[in-house]
């Protein structure tokens, strides 16, 4: 099952714009192209970043408070420019439990 | 009683969601027909590029504006509503799901973040997938009193 660990819209001024937004809370500047970002994806999930326009691209790597994206031009250089991020998550499934059925014991609980 | 108004600038799409999550969604009108689309551009995979369309994540859109609209200050705006069958409009009356639109500028032209909520009917709270029309409207500015 995915979650939606987080989702956000950064304009280039780095500004959280529109709606919704989910599990994250601040984005700072760090230089032309850079945003951090207050959240900070497990080594398994799923980061997509869209809404870029062609030949640019966006790398994102983990830092101290959160997650750093930094946005490059056709040429390869640092660009400002706004960007969607959405962060998913394999969720574990609820463990199956039917109805009235015995309760599930754990072995290092039990007596 | 109607007010003409003129240099209105406006976008109006009508979207089928019934091919996700494995296929796009695409723009449909009456009897099928795929016309219902002036202004926004075609649904690319997610993750798309800024000139296309995208399906974000279950009931989340982002619809991309050909043209370029001023949201800043109230300048424009976006109505959207939620296209319900007869059978799924009846539950609808008491628990209305959430359906939103909001125009953002991530730096080339425009676009307008729809999210299709939940709600009772389907037993969610989160967005879900869901058939919308969405119109977006530039003002234009009065030059007379």
């Amino acid at each position: 099952m995915i979650g939606i660990v987080c989702m956000c819209f950064v304009n280039p001024r780095g500004d959280l714009v529109g709606s919704p937004r989910v599990g994250v809370s601040k984005v700072e500047r760090r230089g032309t192209g850079g945003y951090l970002l207050y959240v900070r994806p497990s080594a398994a999930a799923t980061v997509r970043i869209s809404a870029l326009p062609p030949g640019y691209q966006a790398r994102w790597s983990v830092v101290d408070r959160g997650m750093k994206v930094e946005v490059f031009d056709q040429r390869g250089y640092p660009a400002d420019h706004g960007f969607a991020l959405v962060i998913e998550a394999l969720e574990a499934p609820p463990t199956p439990r039917r109805l009235g059925g015995p309760e599930t014991h754990s072995p290092a609980t039990e007596k | 009683m109607a007010i003409e108004i003129g240099n209105l600038s406006a976008s109006l799409c009508s979207v089928d969601v019934s091919a996700v999550p494995n296929g796009l969604p695409k723009f449909v009108g009456p009897a099928g027909r795929q016309f219902a689309n002036v202004g926004f551009a075609a649904f690319a995979p997610h993750p798309a590029p800024s000139p296309n369309s995208e399906r974000l994540s279950a009931g989340v859109y982002r619809m991309h504006l050909l043209q370029t609209f001023t949201f800043l200050g109230g300048q424009a705006g976006a109505l959207v509503t939620l296209n319900a069958t007869s059978s799924q409009a009846g539950p609808m009356n008491l628990f209305p799901p959430g359906i939103n639109a909001i125009g953002v500028d991530l730096g080339t032209g425009t676009d307008v973040i729809v999210t299709v909520g939940g709600g009772p009917p389907n037993g969610e709270s989160s967005p879900a997938d869901g058939n919308f029309t969405l119109f977006v409207m530039q003002y234009p500015t009065q030059q007379t009193p």
